[in-house]
């Protein structure tokens, strides 16, 4: 159907909605560090997005290659953010954000 | 197309290093840390051979079609890095040892973060400098959280960790804009293709905005320092070190690079922001420094600060203010590096985690201004070459760390940056306080009877100390003669041409 087609300021909004609620899930959740690493994910994928939208408008691979780039990335920083929320787990026995306040920064 | 692997040398010795010691656990798993870090300081030296050996010096080249840089600036620059982690490795020794980290995976971790930082000082395409930063950044949350019976270090790598991820994730999408406002990854086609852009190219500005935000984080400027100073106290001391010294060298350069080259057509832009960022970070060092009880926290804040100056350095936009912002990064390093060699050789006792009757966790002690107060009776060397790091990063003449903040502020005034150059002068007077409250505790005031009595501190190993010695004498003679170094630098950047 011409006209209904999405075009490359669809692909941008989209991706500026995933930044918007990965800020908001940042900012707003204050109980549990599980979600926080989502949304600090979502930051690089809403990323990734604008990488291939940008790719197909231009025509140019490097945009696609960028983004294979930055999943392997992506796959990476969680298995260390994982690591991390293990290692508070066994010393602490929870993953609330409440206990990482013995240092006032 | 034929490329060869020879100007890869030094990266690819990190990284051969890297893998052997991998082998090394998986063959024999219950080694201590002696054989890994005889290797990693034996790749340090092979690398920074083959960094020298390898170099076409005269002529700024681009190698493996165009994705890195190979010019005199990247040559100072990566030899710094090098250098630095090799030093800060023979002071964190013995520290090491006694937080029990001596292990082969401590210097692994170490290793891919200085490949990272190679990789990202000689980038000039956008997928190296992304996949090189993530290198440097991801093994660092690990690093902080090392001690992992510590709360205070499982705690000081989660907020890095989010923290930087959220910063990476900015720098990232900041990326993606450039690369839609231009249709271009690389920093050479981008300086071509924006040449004509101004700021009413929606698309490359807020790029900008988002990748200086994310550099901002990781040179922990004001408004994005939050991380720094809990970050600074809870991980190791000498990863601690680390991360003041040898990412930043990375980081600096990428401003520059971004500055100069791809994203100079926004120069305006550039000037406002960092203007703002080098103003708070020059004021909040300054002010907030003066309250901390704790030298790590104190030199988390005196972080801030220098980032503050070194970015007034930076905003100038053109060659001269680029190499006074090299020079001060390195006037920093070589201060730093001993400030912290010789906290790396007090005691601290790793008793973050000990608990109280009442479960209230109780914060570690060794590294508190207190540990410090009359430390010249115990130990003149420690306190001599304290007093040196401390003169220096206060910038008081005819230590280096003063030609480093000279040079910037200079730069400043004859750019017509009178107000900056104003603030920064006044911050400076003000940040030398809490230095010098540094000094005047360990050389003129005495502990109280009974104090700390028994308390030995560990002895220094004979190369270490011999090191260190020239380290903290280093900045004394290349303060007596700073065109030494300045030349250096200057001269570094005339070679490069504008392809920084």
């Amino acid at each position: 159907m011409p006209g209904l087609e999405p075009t490359l300021t669809h692909y941008l909004l989209l991706a500026a909605a995933l930044l918007v609620i990965s800020l908001v899930g940042i900012i707003a959740n204050r109980r549990n560090v599980l979600v926080l690493l989502m949304a600090v994910e979502l930051v690089l994928l809403s990323a990734n997005l604008n990488f291939v939208a940008f790719s197909a408008y231009y025509n140019d691979l490097s945009g696609q290659v960028m983004a294979m780039f930055v999943l392997a990335t992506v796959a990476v920083e969680s298995a260390v953010g994982l690591a991390l929320l293990i290692l508070l787990f066994r010393r602490r026995g929870n993953i609330a954000i409440q206990t990482l306040d013995v240092m006032k920064g | 197309m034929t490329f060869s692997l020879i100007p890869l040398l030094p990266e690819l010795t990190l990284l051969a290093a890297l893998s052997l010691i991998l082998l090394m656990v998986a063959l024999y798993p219950s080694q201590d840390g002696t054989a890994a870090y005889r290797l990693t300081q034996l790749a340090l030296w092979v690398a920074l051979l083959a960094l020298w050996l390898t170099q076409d010096i005269e002529e700024p080249q681009l190698i493996m079609n165009g994705m890195l840089l190979r010019s005199t600036s990247t040559l100072l620059m990566q030899s710094a890095a090098l250098l630095a982690l090799s030093l800060a490795l023979l002071y964190g020794r013995a520290s090491l040892i006694r937080q029990k980290l001596w292990q082969p995976e401590t210097f692994m971790l170490f290793l891919c973060s200085t490949l990272g930082v190679l990789a990202v000082i000689g980038a000039y395409h956008f997928v190296p400098l992304f996949v090189g930063l993530e290198l440097m950044a991801l093994p660092l949350y690990a690093m902080v959280a090392l001690r992992k019976d510590d709360a205070l270090s499982i705690e000081a790598g989660l907020k890095y960790f989010f923290l930087g991820a959220l910063a990476s994730g900015f720098m990232l999408y900041g990326i993606s804009l450039v690369y839609g406002a231009t249709g271009s990854l690389g920093l050479l086609a981008i300086a071509h293709l924006a040449e004509g852009f101004g700021s009413s190219n929606t698309l490359l500005l807020l790029g900008l905005i988002f990748i200086v935000a994310g550099l901002a984080f990781k040179l922990s400027a004001v408004p994005f320092h939050m991380w720094a100073p809990d970050v600074y106290r809870g991980a190791p001391t000498l990863v601690t070190l680390f991360i003041s010294t040898v990412p930043k060298l990375a980081v600096v350069v990428l401003l520059l690079r971004l500055m100069s080259g791809p994203l100079s057509s926004l120069l305006t832009e550039w000037q406002t922001m960092l203007a703002l960022l080098a103003v708070l970070s020059m004021i909040v060092g300054a002010v907030v420094a003066i309250a901390q009880p704790n030298l790590k926290r104190m030199l988390a804040y005196s972080t801030i600060g220098h980032m503050g100056y070194l970015l007034l350095g930076a905003l100038v936009g053109n060659t001269d203010g680029s190499s006074a912002a090299m020079f001060y990064i390195l006037t920093y390093a070589l201060s730093n590096l001993v400030a912290f060699g010789v906290l790396l050789s007090m005691n601290e006792t790793s008793d973050g985690d000990s608990k109280n009757a009442d479960g209230k966790i109780t914060l570690s002690r060794g590294s508190d201004l207190e540990d410090f107060r009359g430390l010249y009776q115990r130990s003149p060397i420690r306190a001599v070459l304290m007093t040196l790091a401390m003169l220096s990063l206060a910038g008081v003449p005819p230590l280096l760390g003063f030609y480093g903040k000279f040079a910037v502020i200079a730069v400043a005034l004859i750019n017509g940056f009178v107000w900056l150059s104003i603030i920064a002068i006044l911050t400076s007077v003000i940040a030398a306080f809490y230095y010098l409250r540094v000094v005047r505790l360990m050389l003129f005031s005495s502990r109280s009877e009974g104090e700390g009595e028994g308390e030995i501190l560990p002895a220094i190993g004979v190369i270490p100390r011999t090191v260190l010695t020239l380290n903290g004498l280093a900045l004394l003679a290349l303060g007596l003669f700073p065109s030494v170094l300045l030349d250096t630098t200057a001269q570094a950047l005339a070679w490069t041409f504008g392809l920084l």
